[in-house]
């Protein structure tokens, strides 16, 4: 046989072979539901709080989203919420993604969907949850540890140099003046007024009727659904179901969205320890001092 | 055949280039249609392979990449004692010692299922010297350059 004809029909038969075998592997055409777990404290980089563990991290979330509603085969978008909420930018950019979706977006609330996960679900078309599900406790907080106390007692002071009022304001080494206080509380309800504002919008409530919810005060599924806070009681069937119906089909495979991670968390699932020793270290010898972080 | 017509050995230079050819056609004819599969299978079609967070998908398109990639090499040297890569600068395979079969033209090529093996075989050839690599060396092959 000639030396380019086995060439190019040896280069063929590797193009026919690769696209046999990824059909083999499975490039699916079928209907999709795209399920996307929220679990634990939500941030920016999903690093959680100490002692709680992993979080969600918002930007993996986002990249979630993204992949679900650019599929042509996903019909509809299932969030596994169960999270107590998080930093009030996380969930805004995830909230404020979810509205830009046009597939049906539904939440699942399993155990938690609290706060920030609140805000969160509150942008999805159909909020699904337990009756025992924890929902609501919407408000702001950006509470800390202040160690100005334990400084004292040990004899170490703090040595305040700073060329701006506000500069070191939430530093754990001082307490926090009047002045501060009055600063962050101002802050605090701007976000305040901005998540219930969101809430009212994307559920369609009155803003006088979440001003009286938002006091911070969680609420059971079988309460929250009276409050009009959920949509539904259940569980996944349900949550699948209302999916289907919103999206209008009737057969639809779900298909579990994982965080891609690394090779460290792999391994010994080294993360939590991590976390615990990075809150602990850091709170003590971190000296970049960081404002309070404000989370909803 | 010009396999039979001895050559000299090839500069590695020249190899490597040879090598990143051949490389470029491997992307388009086998690296396209799997990358395609790779963006369009969901995870959850592995997840019975998966422990926890292991990804038995990267790992099953990439041993799919790497078990058409060898054999990209081996059948184009077994047949024609060169591939399109090495056919563009005058390279071939010539055995040491008997024919080449296609076992010794699999195993001349397993290295090349990834980057770093590829790289440890290389090495070789500086430690030792030689012009060969040390799959090469296992294969009883080496690669000669037309006069």
């Amino acid at each position: 046989m000639n030396k380019a004809i086995f060439i190019v029909l040896t280069l063929l038969g590797f193009i026919v072979v690769s696209f046999v075998l990824s059909f083999l592997i499975g490039t699916s055409t079928s209907n999709k539901i795209a399920m996307i777990p929220i679990k634990g404290a939500i941030s920016s980089s999903g690093g959680g709080l100490p002692f709680e563990g992993a979080g969600a991290s918002s930007l993996n979330i986002l990249d979630q989203l993204k992949d679900a509603d650019e599929d042509n085969n996903v019909k509809a978008i299932i969030l596994e919420i169960d999270s107590p909420g998080g930093t009030v930018l996380a969930s805004k950019e995830v909230a404020d993604k979810i509205k830009e979706i046009e597939k049906p977006v539904v939440a699942w609330v399993r155990g938690t969907g609290a706060s920030g996960a609140y805000w969160i679900a509150s942008a999805t078309d159909r909020i699904v949850a337990d009756e025992l599900s924890v929902i609501g406790s919407i408000g702001v907080t950006s509470s800390y540890l202040e160690f100005s106390g334990l400084l004292k007692e040990y004899d170490v002071s703090y040595q305040r140099l700073v060329t701006g009022e506000f500069k070191d304001l939430g530093s754990p080494y001082k307490e926090l003046t009047e002045k501060e206080r009055e600063l962050l509380m101002k802050k605090i309800n701007q976000i305040h007024d901005f998540f219930i504002r969101e809430i009212s919008e994307n559920r369609n409530i009155s803003l006088a009727k979440i001003n009286k919810l938002a006091t911070g005060e969680f609420f059971l599924g079988q309460e929250a659904i009276k409050l009009g806070l959920i949509d539904e009681l259940g569980g996944r069937d349900e949550a699948v179901n209302v999916s289907k119906q919103l999206a209008n089909v009737t057969e639809a495979e779900v298909v579990k969205y994982k965080d891609s991670e690394g090779i460290f968390d792999y391994l010994l699932d080294a993360k939590i320890p991590y976390q615990v020793g990075q809150g602990i270290g850091s709170a003590f010898i971190n000296t970049d001092l960081k404002k309070p972080e404000i989370r909803a | 055949m010009k396999s039979r017509k001895k050559g000299v050995p090839a500069r590695f230079f020249r190899r490597v280039l040879a090598y990143f050819l051949d490389t470029l056609l491997i992307a388009l004819v086998i690296g396209l249609p799997i990358g395609y599969a790779y963006e369009n299978t969901d995870d959850s079609k592995f997840e019975f392979l998966s422990p926890k967070d292991f990804n038995a998908k990267d790992l099953i398109l990439g041993s799919a990449i790497g078990i058409l990639t060898v054999l990209y090499w081996a059948i184009f040297e077994y047949k024609l004692r060169q591939s399109p890569g090495k056919m563009l600068l005058k390279l071939y395979v010539s055995p040491t010692n008997k024919e080449l079969t296609f076992s010794h033209a699999i195993i001349r090529n397993l290295t090349k299922i990834s980057g770093f093996l590829l790289v440890l075989d290389c090495l070789y050839m500086v430690f030792k010297k030689t012009h060969r690599r040390y799959m090469e060396t296992i294969a009883e092959t080496e690669v000669l350059r037309y006069e």
